[in-house]
Formats: C-alpha cells, sequence, structure tokens
C-alpha cells in the first residue's frame, strides 16, 4: 500500500512538506475572531483551518436533558463542505459525530461543569480547511475558545498527532502522511496535570514504535501548549506593557 | 494567570478562580494574580454573571406568569420575581394581574434575595430605588468589568455621576441604566463606559473617564 505512490521521506530524511520527522506545523492563534460568540478562535496549523466558537453557559433546552448538579458540554465537531477536496455533504456525517463525543470527552475533565449546574455550554468547531489531524487541532482550538469565553477551566488540552510514515515515526502528520503513511496516533495532553485525555491509533506501529510515538506527540503537544499560553496572555496584556490593574 | 497556570505554593488559601491542586494554587480563569494576605485569586478578564445574594442587577421581564415574572438578567439562570413580592401578602390571582404591574420587556432594578445550586435566582423590587425602570438607556457591559466601573468604595461611579450630573444604575449583572434625557450627555455616558470596559487594567482611568464627560473628549 505504502510504496505505491509518493515518497513520504526523502534521501535527507526530510518529508513531503519539507519539516523534519520530529517538527511540527506552523500555528497562528487568533483569539476573540468572532464578534457574537462569547469565546472564539481562529487556528490554524500548517494548512488546516479551524473556527471555535464557545456560547454560555447558558439555559438548557430542552429542560429534560439538564442535570442538576453540573453543567452539560455540547460539542459539534463538522467540516466545513469546502473544507476538503471532493465536495463534503452539510449533513453530519457518522464520522463527525464520533469525533464531536470523542472531543466532548477530551475535554471533559478540564471544564469545571460543576461550577454552574444546570445550564449548557455549547461549543462549535467548524473545520474550514482540513489537512490531517484536524481533530486534535479542533480540540486545541476548542479549549482556547473556551479559555477566552471566561469559563473556570482546571488545565488546557493540547492536541497533536504522531504517526508513522515512510517507515519513520513523525510528528503531526499532514493529509497525505495520515492517508498513505502506516499508522496515525491523535494524542491529545493536559500538561498541567500530566494526563492524556484523548488517545486514538489507526493502522500499525510495534509496540515499540507507539510508546516513542506516544513521547513524541506528548512532546509536540508540550510546544501547542507554549503557543496557546503565549496567545491568551498576550491578547489580555495591556499594550504599554502595564501589568496589572489599580489595586496590583 | 492562564488556567492551570500554578500561581503560588499551598500555603496560601485559595481565593476567587483558583483551585488548590496537589498542595499548589492553581489559576481557572484568564485574568490578573492579586495577591492579598495569606489569599491569593485571579481577577478575571473576561467572564459571565452568577448570582450572590444581596446583588442589585438590572433586568428585563421576558415571561409572565400568573402568579411570577421571570426576569432576564444577563446570566445562565433566569431571575424569579414572585407575584407576592409586589402585590404583597394578600396577593389575589382573581384580583390582580401581574401583566398590567410589569408587562414583558419591563426594565427592573431588583436585587437577589436568595440564589444556590439548585434554585433560579429569586429577586425582589422591595426597597429605595428599586422596581420599575421609567425611563432611560441601557448599556450592557462585560460582567467581570463591573467591579472596575463601580470602583473602590463606589469611588468612579459617583465620579461618573458627579460629571455628569445624571443617575447611573450599576447593576452587577453587567446590565447599565443611564438616566439623563440629553442625548449628547448620553452618548458621552456610553462612550466613557465602553472605555472602561475596555482599558479596565490601566492606571489614570479615572481622569480620562471624567474628561470625557465634562469636556466631550477630543475625538
Amino acid at each position: 500500500m505504502t510504496e505505491r505512490k509518493t515518497k513520504l521521506i526523502d534521501e535527507r530524511g526530510l518529508r513531503l512538506d519539507g519539516r523534519r520527522p520530529d517538527e511540527l506545523r506552523p500555528i497562528r492563534i487568533e483569539l476573540g475572531y468572532l464578534k457574537h460568540a462569547d469565546g472564539s478562535v481562529l487556528y490554524e496549523q500548517g494548512k488546516c483551518k479551524i473556527l471555535a466558537a464557545v456560547f454560555g453557559p447558558s439555559e438548557v433546552h430542552p429542560k429534560h436533558i439538564e442535570l442538576p448538579d453540573r453543567a452539560i458540554l455540547r460539542v459539534r465537531y463538522h467540516m466545513a463542505p469546502f473544507s476538503v477536496e471532493e465536495r463534503k455533504s452539510p449533513a453530519p456525517s457518522r464520522r463527525e459525530i464520533e469525533l464531536s463525543m470523542v472531543i466532548r470527552n477530551a475535554l471533559e475533565p478540564i471544564v469545571m461543569t460543576e461550577l454552574f449546574p444546570r445550564t449548557v455550554v455549547a461549543i462549535f468547531i467548524e473545520v474550514l480547511q482540513a489537512d490531517g489531524g484536524t481533530r486534535v487541532a479542533g480540540l486545541s482550538a476548542a479549549t482556547l475558545a473556551l479559555a477566552d469565553a471566561g469559563i473556570p477551566l482546571r488545565g488546557l488540552v493540547a492536541g497533536c498527532a504522531a504517526g508513522k510514515a515512510g517507515g519513520t515515526l513523525i510528528l503531526d502528520l499532514n493529509d497525505t502522511e495520515d492517508k498513505e503513511g502506516e499508522a496515525d496516533l491523535p494524542v491529545a495532553y493536559i500538561p498541567t496535570m500530566n494526563k492524556i485525555s484523548l488517545l486514538q491509533m489507526d493502522g500499525m506501529m510495534t509496540r515499540e514504535e507507539f510508546k516513542q510515538a506516544v513521547s513524541m506527540a506528548i512532546n509536540g503537544n508540550m510546544k501547542i501548549y507554549a503557543l496557546q499560553v503565549a496567545s491568551l496572555k498576550s491578547k489580555y496584556t495591556p499594550p504599554e506593557g502595564q501589568e496589572g490593574g489599580e489595586d496590583q | 494567570m492562564v488556567p492551570g497556570e500554578i500561581m503560588a505554593p499551598g500555603n496560601y488559601r485559595a481565593g476567587e478562580n483558583t483551585v488548590k491542586v496537589d498542595g499548589s494554587i492553581v489559576s481557572t480563569r484568564v485574568g490578573i494574580l492579586r495577591r492579598g494576605p495569606g489569599v491569593v485569586s485571579v481577577i478575571p478578564l473576561k467572564g459571565f454573571y452568577i448570582p450572590r445574594i444581596g446583588d442589585l442587577v438590572v433586568g428585563v421581564v421576558c415571561d409572565v406568569s400568573y402568579n411570577m415574572w421571570k426576569v432576564d438578567i444577563n446570566c445562565p439562570y433566569f431571575g424569579v420575581l414572585p407575584a407576592t413580592d409586589v402585590f404583597g401578602r394578600r396577593f389575589d390571582p382573581t384580583r390582580d394581574d401581574p401583566l398590567r404591574e410589569f408587562g414583558i420587556g419591563t426594565v427592573l432594578r431588583a436585587k437577589i434575595v436568595a440564589f444556590d445550586r439548585s434554585q433560579d435566582p429569586l429577586l425582589t423590587v422591595r426597597g429605595p430605588e428599586l422596581g420599575k425602570v421609567e425611563f432611560g438607556f441601557l448599556v450592557n457591559v462585560n460582567p467581570s468589568k463591573i467591579a472596575r466601573l463601580i470602583g473602590r468604595g463606589g469611588s468612579m461611579l459617583s465620579k461618573i455621576q458627579q460629571a455628569s450630573s445624571s443617575r447611573v444604575t450599576v447593576g452587577q449583572n453587567g446590565m447599565v441604566i443611564l438616566t439623563t434625557t440629553d442625548p449628547a450627555k448620553r452618548d458621552r455616558l456610553i462612550r466613557a463606559i465602553k472605555l472602561i470596559e475596555e482599558e479596565a487594567h490601566t492606571y489614570g482611568l479615572t481622569e480620562k473617564v471624567v474628561d470625557l464627560i465634562a469636556g466631550g473628549g477630543e475625538k
């Protein structure tokens, strides 16, 4: 299967887009991208473009699904019809419904839902342009949108995939590497709690390779986490470099 | 501070917007670190309103039933104003009509008398300065900036009222009523309030605001 098409790793050990095996794609974060959402972000990772928006907490409709002791999270992961090469039907596919659930499960450990019972926090993840690793990029984006909305969080989730292509372990796969490579391993990690909140795998790897790939993904996540922190701090730091308000 | 960031070792008490994890205090919101005697807390830079008992709020009636009003107080829960609060103990649904008292869209000044995790916030309009707002202009402010708008011991608010010689009601929930008949003055007040919202974290804001209201500003 693999030998069939493109050579994923060249003689110099570089990848299709010229990255080293353990290099992330360039990431751009624009917080507060949308005016009407309570929290929002435009998140770009290489050619992936993802828009995440958060509403809430607000009252739950229909009323019977509300929980008396905590808030519920509603996550919608959706790919725009123009996000992939061939037009995708705008209706949520089986894959998108599953990913919405997976992302919700990955966010649940950080959102302090017990602080606002009987409410709902709605998270929308719109993939505008897909190029591999959208579930984990969507997760990184959703976390930023939650923080931007001022929702109490225990930490931040960073998401990044590792995998194997052309016989080499690589970080942050793009679409071609994902489809033609041997394995794909999306990992979401909460650095401050030292916990993995999402781990999926597709393809074949040996046990040793798997262990290596997980630690590689965690390293990538640490870099993404640093970028997330930097973006949140820079948005809210006054331009003149003044720290703190009057009572500081 | 960002969520998950360690702020202080565990010998401090965890203040607002923080939690204690494994003996250290961790922030839960994006905000500014604040130290008090033996306590650390985070002043959030953006947020939503969670009712607290005793808070003065401004709300808009959004539903009327035979024995209570539902009031939108800009928070995840609706405020409930029981009919007995207005008509008294002898409220009689066959005689008294809540709709005639406060229709949908009525703006109210109210106080929160009860609220907990299992109950929607209960309001009262009994008290001085509370009740229906007959005229004025409603402005929305992010609830996390309300503390700055009021200022220490109400300093900012009283300066604003003095400078504009009009009455300003600030609801803790982020809704503000301006009571003035002069449209120019009203516009300057709105600009001043938006300035506070945007530059809440800077120094010398009070002077800027007073200038803006008094002189009409440079703009």
